[in-house]
């Protein structure tokens, strides 16, 4: 590289660090919580030891692993104080955050603790429903992407990746590439060059800082050179090789596929430190029956299947799916619920599909924020996009976009720098960040609701002849979600629900399960260990499971019974009968 | 070869036999530790991860010359003891460095050959299984030592096979049953075989392990000792929701560790696997899927090297038998279709078929390849193999336990064979992959003066080894990185061409690369190329701009 390019990079360098507005939250945090801020991941371990100490008993913080760069992971864990039960009843995972860039997630995850933590007392809704289930909440899976975000200029875009470096263009070297912030404003904005003629784009004349394509043979008065940055390592190309370069949302061991097929996969499932430590903390915890992954941008709630290799879901499953996709919809204005691979885009070794294809754990990703919620779909189209201008312009005052200004390209010349900055587009203005934080915290919150709230209402028991009792158990789920999805039980996913029956002063005949409708039911009898049933299809939605045992006393001697149903994603309850 | 082998045994507790090495269960890298000591210049040994239970993962490599470029050289992987069954392969593996030593000390041309090149060994890969084989010879010798519940019932391990009969051996139950699916072959009634019924055979037994419903489930043998098989463990072809295949691919720490391993080495450029898969003895292997995505077999492109290799295997073994390779999460396809190096497998010890065939007790020669089996080693061994004997089950009542399976006829097969010869049968494949290894030359090269300091350099690389630089998998895969081609002239002073360029060219084995450059430079001026490949090591071309060629 040419000298004057190294004085290039220094007076980059430089002016980068004299930059303005390189963390958008440029004010260390130490006041009261606030939610029309970011946290970058200082100030978030700061949110939640605060919160912890503002709620002892409640909020129990674990580190779960280390990034590659050594940052811990933290998991929220919030359970009432005196809950014996912690790790058996229904519980509820909620990460945000495994791309680096997509920030407000984590804001989300901070929020639903501190909403939990402060009506945890207030709230009818809120107590009894801590009273059932538990919350494992990470608030940001990829420390390092987030900490890059904030400290380093980036776009909206920059930089999704960890930060484990990775030779992109495979020319031996690793991460030497990157882009770089030309006019030292702390954002990556774009590059153009004016030309003579032969250029590809002019000023739009009704909004001269967007630039509009001319379609030939007419002939342009600009080219545009993508992000800002020039060749660090000489090799002709620009930004090719920058930090990181992988995608922990496909590292996920469920349809995972090789780098050729799905980018940024690895070398194997679960390659990253981030991911391995997540899937261990989850594949511990067997009673997740609901798992919520925040990310950004376009105002989505997501489901599987990630992939064509994968079938739909079972109808079953689908019915349950639709009914909280849709609700979410209604709590979440501009948000559409979609499926990944038909309406998005293939994603194989997604986290959500991981969640439901590999562990039987219903999960959405919501992709947080849609610029719709700018001016409203009443605006109709984007004005060619100078919608968004406009809206920089009026409401946040200019504070989203950098105009072009020019500076010395060590390749290209003069050219101009300019556009939008890394805090636009795909995360929310700061003054609309706590509404966005509330609505998604309301619909994940639904969603642990209609985790599987099991009760045995009925342990009936009827006498048939010479001490044979006949015992008819009802469980029932009072909640949409099942004790095992029916694609669990298809692949034979995790233990199948257990029923056990304990009889003191007598002994079980037989016992199994029964099928059909009621006044024509059939037992399905187990031949070995009637007292201990293994339950593949567990308890439907909304609905409940018949059981039937004979029990042989000793004539009208005193006999007592006691009824365990134990799902492992429904919790466990229990039923005495005593004669 | 010898000596090495001597060392081994009396390292391993073990004592030779009239000519024959018992394969019994010691510490396998014993000697290769006392190998390192006494051989420090040549054999380092060293640990690349733990296993689950902590033990050490260990390799070693053989090299000779310079020291500072071993780590880049091309290398050779073997692997072995993924299985803890697979006594054969460990012991082979852990006796092989000393023995190519010996032989590298009275032939120069493979001293040469361990100068440039270098030969990586991991004789037992999954430690754990091995250990808990010496305590507990009941369990399932494919699986690592980690608890499963594999019928998921809530309990672990809590019914596996029971050597009902005593006779230290899990064999097979046959249970006579109308219900069943299997009946006595008709070449020799201690095999059984499946009824065909579109053959109008009639089945008479069920076929089950030797065992009792140790829990009540009215199930027997569904949940026996031991986790996940670590062949089934990685991540192509991965079986998901197989609880003999882990909860994920890659999920246990040998495996991950493995991996790491090689993908920290990157010039290993071919593997080859000692166990209880075969892509080697049959011929040929199995590439007609292997345009699929993702790829369940050999591309076509990479089908003439890898059936040259398979045939000289074949005939440095004398390997026989084989069956389909399938992709269902084995080490060897992992290292074909996503590291992108050739991937082997065989078996260390192989009977070796005869003149003729031995008459079976009917009076007749076999046909299937498990009665071949069994004739070969009715002669070793008159008998022993494969007799029933009745016995009374608790639940099934009146049955037969014996029989021969996989594992034991395995092993068998590795008693037959001496140690001495199975080493010197491997030691031979070694230095044959060795040989094979892609290798870099600057083949022809000239450099033409144009007239006003302007010259023209023309190279063409050629690849001497017999695998290509880069396998079409791993063009394919991206695993193998492309070949790099640096000119050293001043930037300003290269009219055409690039100064590094990269190629993702197979450069299979004779074919060529042709590079050209037009520059500005001086008379007399020496110039210098060098050329790259991952699993290839470096070549380097001077030149001097008054045409002649160092």
């Amino acid at each position: 590289m040419k000298t004057w390019h190294w004085m290039a990079v220094g007076l980059i360098a430089a002016s980068s660090l004299l930059g303005q507005g390189v963390n958008p939250s440029p004010t260390p945090w130490s006041g009261p919580l606030a939610w029309n801020r970011f946290y970058d991941f200082p100030e978030m371990v700061r949110v939640l030891h605060r919160l912890s100490a503002d709620h002892p008993g409640w909020l129990e913080l674990e580190v779960i692993g280390q990034s590659h760069e050594g940052r811990n992971l933290w998991v929220a864990t919030i359970c009432p104080p005196d809950a014996a039960d912690r790790d058996r009843r229904p519980a509820m995972w909620i990460d945000a955050n495994v791309h680096g860039n997509e920030v407000q997630g984590t804001e989300v995850c901070l929020y639903t603790i501190w909403w939990l933590l402060e009506n945890c007392d207030r709230l009818p809704k809120v107590r009894d429903l801590l009273k059932r289930v538990t919350f494992h909440i990470c608030p940001t899976v990829n420390p390092d992407g987030r900490q890059y975000w904030f400290e380093a200029p980036n776009t909206s875009s920059s930089s999704r990746s960890g930060k484990a470096p990775v030779d992109s263009d495979r020319d031996g070297r690793f991460d030497e590439d990157g882009p770089d912030d030309l006019d030292g404003d702390g954002s990556i904005t774009s590059m153009r060059k004016r030309v003579e003629k032969g250029g590809t784009h002019i000023e739009d004349p009704d909004e001269p800082r967007q630039m509009k394509r001319v379609v030939p043979p007419a002939l342009g008065t600009h080219v545009l050179l993508g992000s800002e940055g020039f060749d660090n390592d000489g090799d002709g190309a620009v930004n090719e090789d920058g930090p990181g370069g992988y995608d922990m949302n496909r590292a996920w061991p469920t349809d995972w596929q090789p780098e050729w097929r799905q980018f940024g996969a690895g070398p194997y499932p679960l390659y990253w430190p981030e991911t391995k430590a997540v899937a261990r903390f989850m594949a511990g915890k067997k009673n997740l029956a609901a798992a919520q992954s925040y990310h950004n941008a376009g105002g989505m709630i997501l489901r599987g299947p990630g992939a064509d290799s994968e079938p739909e879901y079972p109808g079953e499953d689908l019915r349950v799916y639709d009914e909280m996709g849709k609700a979410g919809e209604g709590m979440l204005p501009f948000y559409r619920y979609l499926v990944i691979r038909k309406d998005l885009y293939t994603v194989h070794g997604g986290f959500v599909n991981w969640c439901f294809e590999g562990q039987g754990i219903f999960a959405f990703t919501n992709e947080l924020w849609n610029s719709e919620q700018y001016r409203g779909r009443a605006a109709g189209a984007d004005e060619g996009g100078r919608g968004r201008l406009t809206w920089s312009d009026q409401v946040e005052l200019g504070a989203t976009f950098r105009p072009w200004s020019k500076v010395q390209h060590p390749e290209y010349g003069e050219i101009e720098v300019g556009g939008f900055t890394k805090l636009s587009s795909r995360v929310p203005p700061l003054f609309m960040l706590e509404e966005m934080c509330h609505r998604n915290m309301a619909f994940t919150l639904y969603h642990a609701e209609e985790m599987p709230e099991l009760s045995i209402p009925e342990l009936r028991v009827e006498t048939r002849s010479d001490g044979l009792l006949e015992v008819t158990a009802e469980v029932r789920n009072a909640r949409l979600i099942p004790t095992r999805a029916t694609l669990a039980r298809e692949r034979k996913i995790g233990r199948p629900d257990l029923a056990t029956l304990t009889v003191q002063h007598g002994a079980i005949v037989l016992g199994g399960i029964l099928d059909g409708p009621p006044l024509r039911e059939e037992l399905r009898a187990a031949t070995a260990r009637p007292g201990r049933l293994l339950i593949e299809e567990g308890v439907p939605s909304r609905g409940q499971r018949r059981l039937r045992w004979f029990v042989q006393a000793d004539g009208d001697a005193p006999v007592s019974l006691t009824l365990t149903y134990d799902a492992e994603k429904g919790g466990l309850v229990t039923k005495n009968w005593t004669r | 070869m010898l000596r090495w082998i001597a060392v081994w045994l009396m390292a391993s507790g073990l004592l030779p036999l009239a000519g024959q090495a018992t394969l019994q269960r010691g510490d396998p890298v014993a000697s290769l530790r006392l190998l390192a000591a006494a051989e420090v210049e040549s054999v380092t040994l060293r640990e690349f991860g733990r296993s689950r239970e902590n033990r050490p993962l260990l390799v070693a490599t053989v090299a000779l010359g310079e020291v500072a470029n071993r780590a880049s050289r091309p290398r050779f992987l073997l692997v072995a003891g993924l299985h803890a069954d697979q006594e054969a392969g460990t012991e082979v593996l852990a006796a092989l460095p000393g023995a190519l030593l010996e032989r590298a000390k009275a032939d120069p041309e493979l001293a040469e050959l361990l100068g440039r090149t270098a030969l990586d060994i991991v004789p037992l890969a999954n430690p754990d299984a091995w250990a808990r084989q010496g305590r507990n010879r009941l369990a399932d010798p494919r699986l690592t030592a980690v608890p499963n519940d594999q019928d998921r019932d809530g309990y672990l391990d809590e019914d596996g096979p029971n050597d009902l009969n005593g006779d230290g051996v899990i064999g097979w139950m046959r249970v006579p049953t109308a219900l069943g699916d299997h009946l006595l072959a008709a070449e020799d009634p201690r095999l059984m075989v499946k009824a065909d019924v579109s053959k109008g055979e009639v089945a008479t037994h069920r076929l089950l392990r030797e065992g009792i419903d140790d829990d009540g489930d009215g199930e027997i043998n569904e949940d026996g000792p031991g986790g996940v098989d670590l062949d089934r463990n990685w991540p192509h072809g991965f079986r998901e929701n197989d609880p003999a295949a882990g909860p994920w691919a890659a999920s246990e720490p040998e495996t991950r560790a493995l991996a790491d391993y090689l993908l920290a080495q990157r010039s290993i450029g071919a593997v080859l696997v000692l166990g209880a898969r075969d892509n080697l003895a049959k011929a040929p292997p199995d590439h007609s899927k292997g345009d699929r995505v993702p790829p369940d077999g050999l591309l076509a492109d990479d089908l003439a090297f890898f059936e040259s290799f398979a045939k000289n295997y074949r005939e440095c073994t004398g390997a026989t038998g084989g069956g389909p390779d399938t992709p269902d999460g084995a080490f060897h396809q992992w290292a074909y279709a996503q590291y992108g190096v050739p991937g082997f497998a065989g078996r260390a010890a192989y009977l070796r078929p005869p003149e003729t065939w031995p008459n079976l007790p009917s009076g007749k020669p076999p046909e299937s390849d498990a009665a071949k089996q069994l004739a070969l080693l009715d002669t070793d061994s008159p008998g022993v193999l494969g007799a029933w004997s009745a016995f009374d089950h608790p639940t099934l009542g009146k049955v037969e336990i014996g029989g021969v399976d996989e594992t034991t006829m395995r092993q068998r097969i590795a008693k037959v064979r001496t140690l001495p010869e199975m080493v010197d049968s491997h030691l031979k494949v070694a230095i044959e992959g060795l040989r094979r290894l892609p290798r870099l030359r600057w083949a022809e090269s000239s450099i033409r003066p144009l007239g006003r300091g302007v010259y023209e350099v023309k190279a063409t690389l050629v690849n001497d080894g017999q695998f290509p630089v880069m396998t079409a998998m791993g063009r394919r895969s991206r695993g193998v990185m492309p070949t790099r081609v640096t000119i050293e002239v001043p930037p300003n002073d290269l009219l055409v061409g690039d100064r590094e360029q990269q190629r993702d060219s197979s450069l299979a084995s004779g074919s060529t690369e042709n590079f050209r450059w037009i520059m500005r430079s001086a008379p007399g001026q020496d110039l210098r190329v060098w050329a790259w490949a991952e699993k290839a090591g470096q070549a380097e071309l001077r030149l001097k701009t008054s045409g002649d060629l160092r």
